[in-house]
C-alpha cells in the first residue's frame, strides 16, 4: 500500500480555558501562559499558549494518519517559530517528502491572521534514528535515538 | 532561583517517576478526547505530560517567562495503562546568542524495568 501523501488534519481552538487546564495538566503555571498583566510586558506582547499544546495536534495528525497504536520507533524533531495567542484556531498536518519522512505544521487561524506557527519533521524506522543522528551532530549536542549498550 | 549561569552542560538535573494511572490518562483526554483512541497504549502526545511535570518539578525555581523554542522526540515505545515511568532531565548545552539565553535540556524516560521508552531534547530561551 503506498503511504499516504498528506497527514490528516486536526484542529483545535486554543482559548483560555484550554490554556488553563493544559498548565494544571504539566504543572506548568509559566506566567507568560496565564497572566495577561505579565504577558504583556514581555517581548510576546500578551498570553501565549504552551507550544506543546498546540504540538498536540501534530501528534493527533499522526495518529489519525498512522494509527494511534503505530507510533513507536518515531522522531519528531519541531521548532516552534510563533506564538499561537488566545482564541487562535489551531490546524495540524503534514506532507510526505520522502522515504518514512514527513514535513509537518501547525499554523494558527485567527480573523485577519493565518500564520505557522509550528514546522518540523517526523520520520519513522531507520529513517528516525538515521535523522536524528545526523541532527544531533549538526546541533552539536548529544542525543541517541538508539539504546545505549549494555 | 535557577539562573542560566547554573547550567552545566552534561550534567544530570534529577529524575521523576510518573504512574500513568487512570487518573492521569483521564485529566489528559478531558482536554484531548481524542487522543483517547490509543488506549490502552499511551496518547504519544501524553509523552509532554511526562517530560514536563518531571521538568517543572526538578527545575523548580524557574525564572518567569522562559520561552519553549524547539522540541525533539524520538519514541521507542509508548507505554501502557499501569506501567510506572521515570525521567532522568539533563543539560544537553546551554548558548549566549542574540542576546538570548539558550539552554537545551535532555529527557530519557524508562520503563520499570530501566529499557529506554522515550528521549527528548528540549531547547528553551532561559529568562534570566
Amino acid at each position: 500500500m503506498m503511504p499516504p501523501l498528506a497527514l490528516i488534519e486536526r484542529r483545535m481552538r486554543i482559548d483560555r480555558e484550554a490554556i488553563r487546564r493544559y498548565a494544571e495538566i504539566t504543572r506548568d503555571y509559566n506566567p507568560i501562559h496565564l497572566d495577561p498583566e505579565f504577558a504583556a510586558a514581555t517581548a510576546m506582547g500578551g498570553i501565549i499558549a504552551h507550544g506543546m499544546l498546540s504540538l498536540d495536534l501534530v501528534w493527533q495528525s499522526l495518529a489519525a494518519t498512522f494509527g494511534a497504536q503505530n507510533l513507536s520507533d518515531l522522531l519528531l524533531d519541531i521548532r516552534f517559530v510563533r506564538p499561537v495567542r488566545e482564541n487562535d484556531l489551531v490546524v495540524a498536518g503534514g506532507a510526505r517528502s520522502g522515504e518514512d519522512v514527513y514535513d509537518v505544521w501547525a499554523r494558527a487561524e485567527a480573523p485577519g491572521r493565518c500564520e505557522t506557527v509550528i514546522t518540523g519533521t517526523a520520520a519513522f524506522g531507520a529513517r528516525a534514528r538515521g535523522l536524528s543522528s545526523d541532527r544531533a551532530a549538526a546541533r552539536d549536542v548529544p542525543f541517541q535515538p538508539e539504546e545505549p549498550s549494555p | 532561583m535557577i539562573t542560566f549561569e547554573d547550567f552545566t552542560p552534561g550534567s544530570l538535573l534529577g529524575e521523576r517517576g510518573f504512574l500513568l494511572d487512570r487518573e492521569a490518562v483521564a485529566q489528559w483526554t478531558a482536554l484531548f478526547p481524542d487522543d483517547g483512541e490509543s488506549l490502552p497504549v499511551m496518547p504519544a502526545a501524553m509523552i509532554a505530560m511526562v517530560v514536563m511535570r518531571a521538568f517543572v518539578d526538578i527545575l523548580d525555581e524557574r525564572p518567569r517567562g522562559n520561552i519553549h523554542a524547539a522540541q525533539t522526540f524520538w519514541v521507542r515505545r509508548l507505554p501502557c495503562l499501569g506501567e510506572r515511568l521515570t525521567t532522568r532531565l539533563s543539560c544537553l548545552g546551554k548558548e549566549f546568542k542574540g542576546n538570548r539565553r539558550w539552554v537545551t535540556l535532555g529527557s530519557e524516560t524508562n520503563d520499570a524495568a530501566g529499557a529506554l521508552l522515550f528521549r527528548g531534547r528540549m531547547t528553551t530561551i532561559w529568562a534570566a
